[in-house]
Protein backbone atom coordinates (compact mmCIF):
# COMPACT_ATOMS: atom_id res chain seq x y z
CA UNK A 1 0.00 0.00 0.00
CA UNK A 2 1.10 3.60 -0.53
CA UNK A 3 0.99 5.29 2.86
CA UNK A 4 1.38 9.00 3.54
CA UNK A 5 2.41 10.09 7.03
CA UNK A 6 1.74 13.63 8.22
CA UNK A 7 2.13 15.43 11.52
CA UNK A 8 4.61 16.89 13.98
CA UNK A 9 7.72 15.56 15.77
CA UNK A 10 5.89 12.40 16.86
CA UNK A 11 6.13 11.33 13.23
CA UNK A 12 9.47 12.98 12.43
CA UNK A 13 13.06 11.81 12.57
CA UNK A 14 15.10 14.22 14.76
CA UNK A 15 16.92 16.57 12.42
CA UNK A 16 20.34 16.63 14.06
CA UNK A 17 22.74 14.56 16.12
CA UNK A 18 21.12 11.20 15.43
CA UNK A 19 24.28 9.71 13.96
CA UNK A 20 25.57 8.82 17.43
CA UNK A 21 22.50 6.76 18.30
CA UNK A 22 23.09 3.03 18.45
CA UNK A 23 19.48 2.15 17.72
CA UNK A 24 17.61 4.38 15.31
CA UNK A 25 14.39 2.35 15.17
CA UNK A 26 11.60 4.64 13.97
CA UNK A 27 7.97 3.58 13.70
CA UNK A 28 7.61 5.12 10.23
CA UNK A 29 10.54 2.98 9.00
CA UNK A 30 8.92 -0.10 10.55
CA UNK A 31 5.83 0.52 8.41
CA UNK A 32 8.08 1.25 5.41
CA UNK A 33 9.55 -2.26 5.70
CA UNK A 34 6.14 -3.56 4.62
CA UNK A 35 4.53 -0.68 2.72
CA UNK A 36 5.60 2.20 0.49
CA UNK A 37 5.79 5.22 2.81
CA UNK A 38 6.18 8.96 2.21
CA UNK A 39 6.71 10.97 5.37
CA UNK A 40 5.71 14.67 5.38
CA UNK A 41 5.95 15.19 9.14
CA UNK A 42 7.86 18.10 10.60
CA UNK A 43 8.82 18.82 14.19
CA UNK A 44 7.04 21.79 15.85
CA UNK A 45 4.52 22.13 13.04
CA UNK A 46 0.88 22.88 13.70
CA UNK A 47 -2.27 21.24 12.38
CA UNK A 48 -2.83 23.91 9.73
CA UNK A 49 0.59 23.20 8.26
CA UNK A 50 -0.21 19.46 8.03
CA UNK A 51 -3.67 20.27 6.62
CA UNK A 52 -2.09 22.25 3.80
CA UNK A 53 0.13 19.31 2.88
CA UNK A 54 -2.76 16.84 3.21
CA UNK A 55 -4.87 18.96 0.91
CA UNK A 56 -2.13 18.89 -1.68
CA UNK A 57 -0.95 15.28 -1.47
CA UNK A 58 -3.61 13.02 0.09
CA UNK A 59 -4.84 11.75 -3.27
CA UNK A 60 -1.44 10.13 -3.92
CA UNK A 61 -1.93 7.57 -1.13
CA UNK A 62 -4.03 4.51 -0.35
CA UNK A 63 -3.94 5.27 3.36
CA UNK A 64 -3.02 8.35 5.38
CA UNK A 65 -1.71 8.48 8.94
CA UNK A 66 -2.00 11.87 10.64
CA UNK A 67 -0.28 12.33 13.95
CA UNK A 68 -2.44 15.09 15.45
CA UNK A 69 -0.55 17.76 17.34
CA UNK A 70 -1.92 20.08 20.02
CA UNK A 71 -3.84 23.33 19.47
CA UNK A 72 -2.24 26.74 19.94
CA UNK A 73 0.83 26.18 17.78
CA UNK A 74 1.56 28.87 15.23
CA UNK A 75 2.62 28.75 11.60
CA UNK A 76 4.11 32.06 10.48
CA UNK A 77 4.83 31.84 6.75
CA UNK A 78 6.11 35.41 6.76
CA UNK A 79 9.11 34.56 9.00
CA UNK A 80 12.56 34.20 7.48
CA UNK A 81 13.94 31.36 9.59
CA UNK A 82 12.41 27.90 9.51
CA UNK A 83 12.43 27.72 13.32
CA UNK A 84 10.46 30.98 13.62
CA UNK A 85 7.92 29.78 11.05
CA UNK A 86 6.90 26.91 13.37
CA UNK A 87 6.29 28.06 16.93
CA UNK A 88 4.95 25.52 19.38
CA UNK A 89 4.96 27.14 22.83
CA UNK A 90 5.63 30.28 24.81
CA UNK A 91 8.63 28.58 26.43
CA UNK A 92 10.12 27.95 23.00
CA UNK A 93 9.66 31.63 22.05
CA UNK A 94 11.37 32.70 25.28
CA UNK A 95 14.25 30.31 24.63
CA UNK A 96 14.68 31.50 21.06
CA UNK A 97 14.76 35.15 22.15
CA UNK A 98 17.11 34.43 25.04
CA UNK A 99 19.54 32.22 23.17
CA UNK A 100 19.77 34.54 20.21
CA UNK A 101 20.66 37.46 22.38
CA UNK A 102 23.14 35.63 24.60
CA UNK A 103 24.42 33.40 21.81
CA UNK A 104 24.37 30.49 24.24
CA UNK A 105 23.91 27.65 21.80
CA UNK A 106 26.76 27.76 19.30
CA UNK A 107 26.54 24.11 18.29
CA UNK A 108 22.86 23.60 17.70
CA UNK A 109 20.36 24.28 14.98
CA UNK A 110 19.49 27.46 16.85
CA UNK A 111 22.88 28.99 16.17
CA UNK A 112 21.77 31.09 13.19
CA UNK A 113 21.34 34.75 13.92
CA UNK A 114 17.76 35.69 13.41
CA UNK A 115 16.91 38.62 11.17
CA UNK A 116 15.53 41.78 12.75
CA UNK A 117 12.18 40.84 11.25
CA UNK A 118 12.26 37.42 12.93
CA UNK A 119 13.18 38.97 16.27
CA UNK A 120 10.20 41.33 15.90
CA UNK A 121 8.00 38.36 15.05
CA UNK A 122 9.24 36.43 18.09
CA UNK A 123 8.66 39.39 20.42
CA UNK A 124 5.20 39.91 18.92
CA UNK A 125 4.37 36.22 19.33
CA UNK A 126 5.52 36.32 22.94
CA UNK A 127 3.21 39.28 23.66
CA UNK A 128 0.45 37.66 21.64
CA UNK A 129 0.69 34.49 23.74
CA UNK A 130 0.85 36.49 26.98
CA UNK A 131 -1.84 39.10 26.39
CA UNK A 132 -4.01 38.29 23.39
CA UNK A 133 -4.41 34.61 22.63
CA UNK A 134 -7.72 33.03 23.57
CA UNK A 135 -7.44 29.26 24.00
CA UNK A 136 -11.09 28.76 23.12
CA UNK A 137 -10.63 30.28 19.68
CA UNK A 138 -7.38 28.39 19.02
CA UNK A 139 -8.98 25.13 20.14
CA UNK A 140 -12.07 25.73 18.01
CA UNK A 141 -9.96 26.38 14.90
CA UNK A 142 -8.03 23.17 15.59
CA UNK A 143 -11.24 21.19 16.06
CA UNK A 144 -12.95 22.56 12.93
CA UNK A 145 -9.81 21.88 10.93
CA UNK A 146 -9.79 18.30 12.16
CA UNK A 147 -13.46 17.92 11.13
CA UNK A 148 -12.52 19.26 7.69
CA UNK A 149 -9.66 16.75 7.41
CA UNK A 150 -11.96 13.86 8.38
CA UNK A 151 -14.44 14.90 5.70
CA UNK A 152 -11.65 15.18 3.14
CA UNK A 153 -10.16 11.76 4.00
CA UNK A 154 -12.82 9.63 5.72
CA UNK A 155 -10.54 6.62 6.33
CA UNK A 156 -7.65 8.67 7.71
CA UNK A 157 -5.84 7.15 10.70
CA UNK A 158 -5.66 9.79 13.42
CA UNK A 159 -3.15 9.36 16.24
CA UNK A 160 -3.28 11.94 19.03
CA UNK A 161 0.08 13.30 20.16
CA UNK A 162 -1.32 14.80 23.35
CA UNK A 163 -4.37 14.65 25.55
CA UNK A 164 -6.79 17.01 23.86
CA UNK A 165 -5.25 16.76 20.39
CA UNK A 166 -8.44 15.21 19.01
CA UNK A 167 -11.05 17.16 20.99
CA UNK A 168 -9.34 20.28 22.30
CA UNK A 169 -12.53 22.08 23.36
CA UNK A 170 -13.56 19.24 25.64
CA UNK A 171 -10.02 19.11 26.98
CA UNK A 172 -10.02 22.86 27.58
CA UNK A 173 -13.32 22.71 29.42
CA UNK A 174 -12.20 19.72 31.50
CA UNK A 175 -14.82 17.39 30.00
CA UNK A 176 -13.90 13.70 30.07
CA UNK A 177 -10.25 14.56 29.49
CA UNK A 178 -8.68 11.13 29.72
CA UNK A 179 -10.81 9.11 27.35
CA UNK A 180 -7.94 8.13 25.03
CA UNK A 181 -4.20 7.58 25.20
CA UNK A 182 -1.78 9.65 23.20
CA UNK A 183 1.77 9.34 21.94
CA UNK A 184 3.03 11.57 24.73
CA UNK A 185 1.86 8.91 27.21
CA UNK A 186 4.21 6.42 25.54
CA UNK A 187 6.96 9.03 25.46
CA UNK A 188 6.53 9.66 29.19
CA UNK A 189 7.31 6.01 30.03
CA UNK A 190 11.00 6.78 29.36
CA UNK A 191 10.92 10.25 30.87
CA UNK A 192 9.29 8.98 34.05
CA UNK A 193 11.84 6.17 34.25
CA UNK A 194 14.64 8.76 33.98
CA UNK A 195 12.95 11.17 36.41
CA UNK A 196 12.74 13.86 33.70
CA UNK A 197 10.10 16.04 32.09
CA UNK A 198 9.92 17.76 28.70
CA UNK A 199 10.55 21.07 30.47
CA UNK A 200 13.85 19.86 31.87
CA UNK A 201 15.40 18.78 28.56
CA UNK A 202 16.65 20.81 25.61
CA UNK A 203 16.95 18.05 23.03
CA UNK A 204 15.18 14.74 22.69
CA UNK A 205 17.14 12.51 20.30
CA UNK A 206 14.63 9.67 20.42
CA UNK A 207 12.97 9.12 17.06
CA UNK A 208 9.41 10.47 17.44
CA UNK A 209 10.11 11.00 21.18
CA UNK A 210 9.84 7.24 21.72
CA UNK A 211 12.41 4.63 22.69
CA UNK A 212 13.52 2.22 19.95
CA UNK A 213 11.49 -0.61 21.42
CA UNK A 214 8.35 1.51 21.60
CA UNK A 215 8.91 2.77 18.04
CA UNK A 216 9.00 -0.88 16.98
CA UNK A 217 5.83 -1.73 18.91
CA UNK A 218 3.95 1.29 17.51
CA UNK A 219 5.04 0.51 13.94
CA UNK A 220 3.94 -3.12 14.23
CA UNK A 221 0.65 -2.18 15.89
CA UNK A 222 -0.11 0.22 13.05
CA UNK A 223 0.72 -2.40 10.41
CA UNK A 224 -1.70 -4.80 12.12
CA UNK A 225 -4.39 -2.11 12.23
CA UNK A 226 -3.91 -1.20 8.56
CA UNK A 227 -3.96 -4.83 7.42
CA UNK A 228 -7.03 -5.70 9.49
CA UNK A 229 -8.80 -2.85 7.66
CA UNK A 230 -10.68 -2.19 10.88
CA UNK A 231 -13.71 0.08 10.90
CA UNK A 232 -12.90 1.11 14.45
CA UNK A 233 -10.80 4.23 15.05
CA UNK A 234 -7.18 3.53 15.85
CA UNK A 235 -6.44 3.76 19.56
CA UNK A 236 -3.21 3.51 21.51
CA UNK A 237 -3.12 0.49 23.80
CA UNK A 238 -0.72 1.45 26.59
CA UNK A 239 -0.43 -2.14 27.77
CA UNK A 240 1.70 -2.86 24.68
CA UNK A 241 4.42 -0.39 25.53
CA UNK A 242 7.48 -0.79 27.72
CA UNK A 243 9.65 1.37 29.91
CA UNK A 244 13.40 1.29 29.26
CA UNK A 245 14.20 -0.23 32.65
CA UNK A 246 16.57 -2.76 31.08
CA UNK A 247 18.94 0.14 30.26
CA UNK A 248 20.62 1.98 33.16
CA UNK A 249 18.96 5.36 33.66
CA UNK A 250 22.20 7.34 33.19
CA UNK A 251 23.01 5.51 29.98
CA UNK A 252 19.53 6.20 28.60
CA UNK A 253 19.76 9.88 29.54
CA UNK A 254 23.23 10.25 28.00
CA UNK A 255 22.12 8.51 24.83
CA UNK A 256 18.86 10.33 24.22
CA UNK A 257 18.68 13.68 26.00
CA UNK A 258 20.51 16.99 26.12
CA UNK A 259 19.93 19.62 28.82
CA UNK A 260 19.78 23.42 29.14
CA UNK B 1 -40.11 55.33 -0.78
CA UNK B 2 -42.39 52.27 -0.59
CA UNK B 3 -44.21 51.78 2.66
CA UNK B 4 -44.36 48.50 4.46
CA UNK B 5 -47.65 46.67 4.02
CA UNK B 6 -47.76 45.26 7.53
CA UNK B 7 -51.22 43.71 7.12
CA UNK B 8 -49.99 41.64 4.19
CA UNK B 9 -47.24 40.12 6.28
CA UNK B 10 -49.39 39.61 9.32
CA UNK B 11 -51.78 37.47 7.33
CA UNK B 12 -49.36 35.09 5.71
CA UNK B 13 -48.59 31.67 7.15
CA UNK B 14 -45.08 32.55 8.22
CA UNK B 15 -46.10 35.70 10.10
CA UNK B 16 -44.99 36.26 13.70
CA UNK B 17 -42.01 34.00 13.56
CA UNK B 18 -39.35 34.28 16.22
CA UNK B 19 -36.30 35.60 14.40
CA UNK B 20 -32.79 35.98 15.81
CA UNK B 21 -30.42 38.42 14.14
CA UNK B 22 -26.66 38.09 14.58
CA UNK B 23 -23.75 39.99 13.14
CA UNK B 24 -21.66 43.16 13.09
CA UNK B 25 -22.48 46.85 12.65
CA UNK B 26 -24.54 46.10 9.55
CA UNK B 27 -27.05 44.58 11.95
CA UNK B 28 -26.54 46.98 14.86
CA UNK B 29 -28.25 50.13 16.04
CA UNK B 30 -25.53 52.80 16.39
CA UNK B 31 -24.81 54.04 19.88
CA UNK B 32 -23.51 57.48 20.80
CA UNK B 33 -25.09 60.85 21.38
CA UNK B 34 -25.84 61.83 17.79
CA UNK B 35 -28.81 59.97 16.42
CA UNK B 36 -30.29 60.96 13.05
CA UNK B 37 -33.89 62.24 12.82
CA UNK B 38 -35.01 59.32 10.71
CA UNK B 39 -34.21 56.15 12.61
CA UNK B 40 -35.49 53.61 10.11
CA UNK B 41 -33.61 50.39 10.72
CA UNK B 42 -34.04 47.22 8.65
CA UNK B 43 -34.11 45.11 11.82
CA UNK B 44 -37.08 47.15 13.10
CA UNK B 45 -38.82 46.76 9.73
CA UNK B 46 -38.70 43.00 10.21
CA UNK B 47 -39.59 43.52 13.89
CA UNK B 48 -42.88 45.14 12.87
CA UNK B 49 -44.01 41.80 11.46
CA UNK B 50 -42.07 39.21 13.39
CA UNK B 51 -40.83 38.79 16.90
CA UNK B 52 -37.17 39.82 16.59
CA UNK B 53 -34.20 39.56 18.96
CA UNK B 54 -31.16 41.43 17.70
CA UNK B 55 -27.66 40.32 18.80
CA UNK B 56 -25.81 42.48 16.25
CA UNK B 57 -22.86 44.47 17.63
CA UNK B 58 -20.54 46.88 15.86
CA UNK B 59 -16.89 45.86 15.38
CA UNK B 60 -17.46 42.20 16.22
CA UNK B 61 -15.93 39.22 14.46
CA UNK B 62 -17.55 36.02 13.28
CA UNK B 63 -16.34 34.01 16.29
CA UNK B 64 -18.10 36.41 18.67
CA UNK B 65 -21.37 36.11 16.74
CA UNK B 66 -20.89 32.34 16.48
CA UNK B 67 -20.67 31.94 20.27
CA UNK B 68 -23.90 33.94 20.72
CA UNK B 69 -25.55 32.05 17.87
CA UNK B 70 -24.59 28.67 19.37
CA UNK B 71 -26.05 29.69 22.70
CA UNK B 72 -29.30 31.12 21.33
CA UNK B 73 -30.19 29.75 17.88
CA UNK B 74 -32.55 27.12 19.30
CA UNK B 75 -34.82 29.87 20.63
CA UNK B 76 -35.71 31.01 17.10
CA UNK B 77 -37.74 29.80 14.14
CA UNK B 78 -35.33 31.54 11.85
CA UNK B 79 -31.90 33.11 12.10
CA UNK B 80 -30.55 35.99 10.00
CA UNK B 81 -26.77 36.12 10.16
CA UNK B 82 -25.01 39.21 8.85
CA UNK B 83 -21.58 37.80 8.11
CA UNK B 84 -18.66 40.12 8.71
CA UNK B 85 -15.19 39.87 7.14
CA UNK B 86 -12.29 37.68 8.23
CA UNK B 87 -9.29 39.00 10.18
CA UNK B 88 -11.21 40.74 12.96
CA UNK B 89 -10.38 39.96 16.58
CA UNK B 90 -12.21 39.07 19.72
CA UNK B 91 -9.99 39.47 22.78
CA UNK B 92 -11.95 38.46 25.87
CA UNK B 93 -8.96 39.32 28.00
CA UNK B 94 -9.06 43.06 27.13
CA UNK B 95 -10.56 45.59 29.54
CA UNK B 96 -12.31 48.00 27.15
CA UNK B 97 -14.91 46.88 24.62
CA UNK B 98 -13.22 48.76 21.76
CA UNK B 99 -10.06 46.72 22.38
CA UNK B 100 -12.01 43.48 22.82
CA UNK B 101 -13.42 43.99 19.33
CA UNK B 102 -10.48 45.41 17.38
CA UNK B 103 -11.33 45.07 13.72
CA UNK B 104 -8.50 46.34 11.53
CA UNK B 105 -5.07 47.92 11.50
CA UNK B 106 -6.36 51.44 10.80
CA UNK B 107 -8.71 51.21 13.80
CA UNK B 108 -5.95 49.84 16.04
CA UNK B 109 -3.67 52.74 15.04
CA UNK B 110 -6.54 55.18 15.59
CA UNK B 111 -7.22 53.79 19.07
CA UNK B 112 -3.51 53.96 19.95
CA UNK B 113 -3.33 57.58 18.82
CA UNK B 114 -6.69 58.90 19.99
CA UNK B 115 -7.63 56.74 22.97
CA UNK B 116 -11.06 55.47 23.90
CA UNK B 117 -13.75 56.58 21.44
CA UNK B 118 -15.99 59.19 23.09
CA UNK B 119 -14.38 58.86 26.53
CA UNK B 120 -11.92 61.11 28.31
CA UNK B 121 -9.89 58.61 30.33
CA UNK B 122 -7.11 56.63 28.70
CA UNK B 123 -6.76 52.90 28.12
CA UNK B 124 -5.31 50.70 30.86
CA UNK B 125 -1.67 49.68 30.41
CA UNK B 126 -2.96 46.17 29.78
CA UNK B 127 -5.13 47.37 26.86
CA UNK B 128 -2.31 49.49 25.44
CA UNK B 129 -0.07 46.42 25.43
CA UNK B 130 -2.80 44.45 23.68
CA UNK B 131 -3.28 47.17 21.06
CA UNK B 132 0.46 47.40 20.35
CA UNK B 133 0.68 43.60 20.13
CA UNK B 134 -2.26 43.49 17.73
CA UNK B 135 -0.70 46.21 15.58
CA UNK B 136 2.57 44.27 15.32
CA UNK B 137 0.71 40.99 14.86
CA UNK B 138 -1.21 42.50 11.93
CA UNK B 139 1.96 43.89 10.38
CA UNK B 140 4.44 41.05 10.90
CA UNK B 141 2.64 37.82 11.76
CA UNK B 142 -0.91 37.49 10.53
CA UNK B 143 -1.47 35.12 7.63
CA UNK B 144 -4.64 35.98 5.70
CA UNK B 145 -5.02 32.43 4.45
CA UNK B 146 -5.25 31.01 7.98
CA UNK B 147 -7.62 33.76 9.17
CA UNK B 148 -9.81 33.25 6.09
CA UNK B 149 -9.82 29.47 6.57
CA UNK B 150 -10.92 29.79 10.21
CA UNK B 151 -13.69 32.17 9.11
CA UNK B 152 -14.81 29.75 6.40
CA UNK B 153 -14.79 26.73 8.74
CA UNK B 154 -16.87 28.68 11.26
CA UNK B 155 -19.34 29.59 8.55
CA UNK B 156 -19.61 25.90 7.54
CA UNK B 157 -20.26 25.07 11.19
CA UNK B 158 -23.00 27.70 11.45
CA UNK B 159 -24.65 26.31 8.30
CA UNK B 160 -24.45 22.76 9.68
CA UNK B 161 -26.05 23.82 12.98
CA UNK B 162 -28.89 25.79 11.35
CA UNK B 163 -29.31 24.78 7.71
CA UNK B 164 -32.08 27.37 7.19
CA UNK B 165 -29.95 30.29 8.39
CA UNK B 166 -30.16 33.37 6.15
CA UNK B 167 -26.64 34.57 5.48
CA UNK B 168 -26.11 38.17 4.39
CA UNK B 169 -22.56 39.21 3.57
CA UNK B 170 -21.50 42.53 5.08
CA UNK B 171 -19.23 42.89 2.09
CA UNK B 172 -17.87 40.95 -0.84
CA UNK B 173 -15.77 38.01 0.32
CA UNK B 174 -17.42 37.60 3.72
CA UNK B 175 -19.08 34.33 2.65
CA UNK B 176 -16.05 32.75 1.00
CA UNK B 177 -12.98 34.59 2.20
CA UNK B 178 -10.46 32.12 0.79
CA UNK B 179 -11.67 32.99 -2.69
CA UNK B 180 -11.17 36.63 -1.79
CA UNK B 181 -7.63 35.92 -0.55
CA UNK B 182 -6.87 34.11 -3.80
CA UNK B 183 -8.58 36.92 -5.75
CA UNK B 184 -11.14 34.63 -7.36
CA UNK B 185 -14.24 36.35 -8.72
CA UNK B 186 -17.00 36.06 -6.11
CA UNK B 187 -20.06 36.95 -8.15
CA UNK B 188 -22.00 38.60 -5.34
CA UNK B 189 -22.08 41.85 -3.43
CA UNK B 190 -22.68 42.73 0.20
CA UNK B 191 -24.34 45.34 2.39
CA UNK B 192 -21.29 47.55 2.06
CA UNK B 193 -22.24 48.13 -1.56
CA UNK B 194 -25.57 49.59 -0.41
CA UNK B 195 -23.71 51.67 2.15
CA UNK B 196 -21.42 53.05 -0.52
CA UNK B 197 -24.32 54.40 -2.59
CA UNK B 198 -24.67 57.26 -0.08
CA UNK B 199 -20.96 57.69 0.38
CA UNK B 200 -20.31 57.88 -3.33
CA UNK B 201 -23.12 60.42 -3.60
CA UNK B 202 -21.43 62.49 -0.88
CA UNK B 203 -17.95 61.84 -2.34
CA UNK B 204 -16.61 60.52 0.95
CA UNK B 205 -15.20 57.18 2.06
CA UNK B 206 -14.95 55.20 5.32
CA UNK B 207 -11.37 56.45 5.54
CA UNK B 208 -12.50 60.09 5.59
CA UNK B 209 -15.11 59.79 8.34
CA UNK B 210 -14.85 59.34 12.11
CA UNK B 211 -18.47 58.53 12.75
CA UNK B 212 -21.23 56.95 10.67
CA UNK B 213 -24.58 57.71 12.28
CA UNK B 214 -26.61 55.78 9.71
CA UNK B 215 -28.37 52.74 11.07
CA UNK B 216 -26.48 49.68 9.79
CA UNK B 217 -24.40 52.08 7.63
CA UNK B 218 -27.37 52.62 5.32
CA UNK B 219 -29.77 55.48 4.60
CA UNK B 220 -33.29 55.26 6.08
CA UNK B 221 -34.69 54.55 2.60
CA UNK B 222 -32.27 51.70 2.04
CA UNK B 223 -32.88 50.31 5.53
CA UNK B 224 -36.56 50.20 4.63
CA UNK B 225 -35.88 48.52 1.29
CA UNK B 226 -33.58 45.92 2.86
CA UNK B 227 -36.11 45.15 5.60
CA UNK B 228 -38.91 44.74 3.06
CA UNK B 229 -36.78 42.65 0.75
CA UNK B 230 -35.90 40.35 3.64
CA UNK B 231 -39.55 40.08 4.63
CA UNK B 232 -40.37 38.99 1.08
CA UNK B 233 -37.53 36.48 1.14
CA UNK B 234 -38.64 35.10 4.52
CA UNK B 235 -42.11 34.63 3.09
CA UNK B 236 -40.74 32.79 0.03
CA UNK B 237 -39.72 29.12 -0.06
CA UNK B 238 -36.10 30.23 0.62
CA UNK B 239 -34.71 27.55 -1.63
CA UNK B 240 -32.18 29.89 -3.19
CA UNK B 241 -29.74 31.74 -0.90
CA UNK B 242 -30.54 35.35 -0.12
CA UNK B 243 -28.57 37.80 -2.17
CA UNK B 244 -28.31 41.58 -2.08
CA UNK B 245 -29.77 43.09 -5.26
CA UNK B 246 -28.30 46.59 -5.52
CA UNK B 247 -30.75 47.54 -8.26
CA UNK B 248 -33.40 47.86 -5.51
CA UNK B 249 -31.53 50.51 -3.56
CA UNK B 250 -31.61 54.29 -3.96
CA UNK B 251 -29.20 57.18 -3.59
CA UNK B 252 -30.06 60.12 -1.28
CA UNK B 253 -30.69 62.36 -4.31
CA UNK B 254 -32.22 65.03 -4.29
CA UNK B 255 -31.17 65.67 -0.65
CA UNK B 256 -28.26 68.14 -0.83
CA UNK B 257 -24.93 66.47 -0.30
CA UNK B 258 -23.86 68.85 2.49
CA UNK B 259 -27.12 68.34 4.40
CA UNK B 260 -26.76 64.56 4.11
CA UNK B 261 -23.18 64.67 5.37
CA UNK B 262 -24.17 66.89 8.28
CA UNK B 263 -27.01 64.58 9.26
CA UNK B 264 -25.19 61.28 9.03
CA UNK B 265 -21.43 61.67 9.22
CA UNK B 266 -18.66 63.17 11.32
CA UNK B 267 -15.75 63.89 9.03
CA UNK B 268 -12.11 63.63 10.10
Amino acid sequence: MKIGIFGDSFAARPINNTSGLEDKTFWCDVIADTHEVDNFAKASSNLYWSYKLLNEYHHQFDRIILVVTQFGRLYVPNADHEIVKHIFSIQQIKNLLKHKRLNETPNTVYQSNYSEKDLTILQTLLDYKLYVEDDNQSALFHELLLEKIKKLIPNIILIPCFNGSIDPLRYLNGVDVKNYNSLVDISMLDLNYCGLSFNSIKRDYRCAHLSPINNLILGKDLITYIEEDSKKSYSIDMSLYKSSSNIPKDTFIRQYFNFY
Amino acid sequence: MCLLDIDKYNHNNEGNMKIGIFGDSFAARPGGAHVPKDKTFWVDVIGQVHNVDNFGKAGTNLYWSYTLFKENYHKFDLVIFVVTGFGRYYIPNADHHSVKHAFNLAQINHLLTNGKPGEDDSYSDHDLTILKTLRDYKIYVEDDTQSALFHELLLDKIKSIAPNVILIPSWTGCLDPLKEVYKIDLGYIGLLDISLIDMNYCEISFQTIINDKRFAHMSPANNMILGQDLLKYIESDRKRPYYVDTSLYVSPHPMPKEAYIEEYFTLK
